[in-house]
């Protein structure tokens, strides 16, 4: 049965219930002068009041039938939650289930708005979208962000901040925000009243690093109820974090920044230092040369030139391995792919080291050509030797290995020094890294020379692997692309 | 009794101090030397007579090296070796291919740089910057060290390609091994026999079709190589 119509139904119902009575006793009233006045007036009273039960009586056999069905429904809708539109229960319900469904959109607006903030953008983009999305979940367009302290006032300055729609700056800051900002600030989501009128504020911030609020004017509207303010408290915790990680983001882009300039200012530095010792190393070495091939320089001055020679050409060694780091930083390092004997290179660069210590060269297995690049593995050999010198005690042997092994020449160079621990081996080939070890055995080095190694063998379609007990030596093998060079190999 | 011509060699370098030294070390080396300290200077010099060879510095303040260059090639083909302290590889092969013979990175040996004019002069006394073999099926760029052949195009090192040009030269003509190694290498490269062998095998993995059965470059056992012209054989100059 339908249910429309109950408090009408119910009208009716007492209406007609009422009024046969009271018509039958008008009537009465009227008839006692005319037709009824000489009738028995109990009588009269008896009919009357007998008609009245009995319409009564019919009325509620009729009506209380229906009023049941509505009790009943009633009570069906308590125990169901069933929603009945025509009733005000239902529609409180509907309310109620409309407020619902307006917060779930808020939430889950919220949520795909908090994740849409581009936090990788510039901390004043991300308050401007984040305004946009508290736009957007409270469907009101007035909420502004102001942020009232910044200790990044570079990436995020002071002032009143639209959303991305407005295209606008950020305005100063006015009296109203600083008071929206303290008033009742011991509730991070609140309605305030004041000179300024009523408005709904919201914390973003309030560190030392950074405060700002969310707000709105609220003039004239419904105070936020219990459920907004959760929501408003969200939002703010929300905006809070995206507004952090932004300006996180920034620093640490900034600082990456930072030292990209200073690593290409040190590049740039390296490079033009050495471009710039290139020519005078080159006349200072031809012009010593030049002199001791002088026969009219006494024979006293000969050991001098000869000095300038060795210390110019070391020089000269130096400056190339700088260029080859910085080459390798630039990624522009080519070498050339030629076909040579190794043996003669390392006695070659030996020799130029002048080093006042035993060397052993021993050349095993059939014999072979290194196809490389010869002036980068003299380089290569340069380092190594120079280091197991360097590193190791006075008088103490160095001994070079040659052996082809897998289509490749094993070239280990071998001392006698103080070696390297787990943690030295592990950080040996990177630029400009030296041990404590190392710094106190030769103060003088610059941290390249296994950096440029491992650079130039690599770039050599080469390798380079280190064998080292802190104690007990180093032992650094080559491997360098090589090719058969017997006779009948042709 | 004449005295031998000196080849005169002009060298340009904005640094008078290196530019005295290496004009002291490459007159002793037996050349005729003559100096410009910037590449309006060394265009001056040219009016007055063209040198065997031209030593360029790469970076000068106003014309600068590769203006020079581009300037001299467009009058005559000078063999050219560029001086400089350019790290840029790019530039390196540029400077290579387009202008220059031979390239050297400061700072140098003298010496050095002697080895590589007596190099780039043997290597342009015998001309043929192209050669083309087998009716054209196999070509060899020497300026852009580039070799084509019917299964692809290669790379060829700077010796392969000095090796190349020394044996087309005098093609079909046996080059005793002595020779080779004395135009192809310099003194300082302490090249012995198994340079050119190790050498030769690595040209015929890029030259021939089956290295194991050469076509073109043919070996003389006991005495040298010979470049075999296939069907025909056309240097270019």
């Amino acid at each position: 049965m339908p249910r429309t119509g109950l408090w009408l139904r119910v009208f009716v119902g007492l209406l007609v219930a009422v009024m046969p009575p009271i018509v039958l006793l008008v009537g009465a009233l009227l008839l006692t002068e005319t037709v009824l006045h000489e009738a028995n007036p109990d009588l009269v009273a008896i009919v009357v009041v007998v008609g009245a039960i009995g319409w009564a009586a019919i009325l509620a056999v009729v009506f209380t039938g229906g009023l049941a069905d509505d009790f009943r429904s009633f009570l069906s809708l308590a125990e169901r939650g069933e929603q009945r539109t025509d009733s005000d229960l239902g529609a409180a319900y509907q309310q109620l289930a409309g407020s619902l469904d307006e917060r779930n959109r808020q939430v889950a607006t919220l949520a795909q708005r908090a994740s849409m903030v581009p936090i990788d953008d510039e901390p004043q983009a991300v308050v401007a979208s984040l305004v946009s999305a508290v736009r957007h979940v409270m469907r009101d367009p007035t909420w502004r962000c102001a942020v009232l302290g910044s200790d990044s006032a570079d990436l995020l300055p002071i002032g009143v901040y639209q959303g991305t729609e407005d295209r606008a700056s950020a305005a100063p800051i006015g009296e109203m925000e600083r008071w929206a900002s303290v008033s009742e600030s011991e509730l991070p989501a609140r309605h305030i009243e004041g000179p300024w009128g009523a408005f709904a504020v919201v914390d973003v911030a309030v560190s030392d690093r950074l405060r700002a609020i969310l707000y709105a004017p609220w003039e004239g509207r419904m105070d936020p109820t219990p459920a907004e303010i959760a929501l408003l408290t969200l939002v703010g915790q929300h905006a809070g974090t995206a507004l952090e990680h932004s300006l996180l983001y920034s620093q640490v882009r900034s600082q990456a920044d930072e030292l990209n300039r200073l690593a290409a200012v040190q590049a740039d530095f390296l490079r033009g230092v050495t471009h710039d010792l290139q020519t005078p190393l080159t006349s200072i070495g031809a012009l010593a040369t030049e002199l001791r091939a002088n026969e009219e320089v006494p024979e006293s001055a000969q050991t001098d030139l000869e000095s300038i020679t060795h210390q110019a050409e070391r020089l000269r060694r130096l400056v190339s391995q700088l260029l080859v780091a910085s080459r390798l930083e630039a990624g522009v390092l080519t070498p050339q792919q030629e076909v040579f004997a190794v043996p003669p290179l390392v006695e070659r660069t030996w020799a130029a080291l002048r080093a006042d210590r035993p060397f052993e060269l021993s050349v095993e297995g059939a014999p072979h050509l290194a196809v490389a690049d010869p002036d980068r593995l003299e380089q290569v050999l340069w380092a190594l030797l120079d280091n197991a010198v360097k590193y190791s005690p006075a008088g103490s042997p160095v001994a070079v290995q040659i052996a082809p092994v897998d289509g490749r020449l094993a070239i280990t160079v071998r001392d006698q020094g103080t070696g390297m621990d787990e943690v030295t081996r592990e950080q040996a080939f990177e630029q400009f890294y030296r041990s404590d070890q190392a710094r106190k055995l030769a103060p003088d080095g610059s941290g390249v020379g296994l950096y440029a190694a491992r650079g130039l063998m690599e770039a050599m379609g080469g390798a380079i692997q280190i064998d080292s007990q802190l104690g007990a030596g180093t032992s650094i093998t080559l491997g360098v692309p090589a090719e058969p060079s017997d006779s009948t190999s042709e | 009794m004449l005295a031998p011509v000196r080849p005169a060699v002009l060298l340009v370098d904005d640094d008078l101090t290196l530019l005295s030294v290496l004009s002291r070390r490459v007159s002793r080396a037996g050349y005729d030397v003559r100096t410009a300290p910037s590449g309006p200077a060394a265009l001056k010099q040219l009016e007055g007579g063209w040198p065997a060879l031209m030593v360029v510095d790469l970076m000068m303040p106003g014309m600068d090296g590769f203006e020079l260059c581009r300037r001299v090639k467009q009058l005559a083909d000078l063999p050219i070796i560029v001086l400089s302290a350019v790290d840029a590889s790019e530039a390196k092969v540029s400077a290579l291919e387009m202008y220059a013979e031979d390239y050297v990175t400061k700072p140098f040996d003298p010496d050095e740089l002697v080895a590589r004019i007596q190099r780039v002069l043997r290597r342009a006394s015998i001309g043929s910057p192209q050669i083309s073999l087998d009716g054209g099926d196999v070509e060899v760029d020497l300026a852009t060290r580039r070799l084509s052949t019917p299964s692809g195009s290669h790379q060829l090192t700077p010796t392969e390609a000095r090796l190349l040009q020394v044996l087309a030269a005098s093609v079909d003509r046996v080059i005793p091994t002595v020779e080779l190694l004395d135009r192809v290498w310099t003194d300082a490269d302490g090249a012995d026999p198994s340079y050119l062998w190790v050498t030769v095998r690595r040209l015929r993995r890029k030259l021939e079709a089956d290295p194991d059965r050469p076509r073109y470059l043919i070996t003389e056992r006991g005495i040298g190589y010979r470049l075999s012209s296939g069907t025909t054989v056309t240097p270019r100059a």
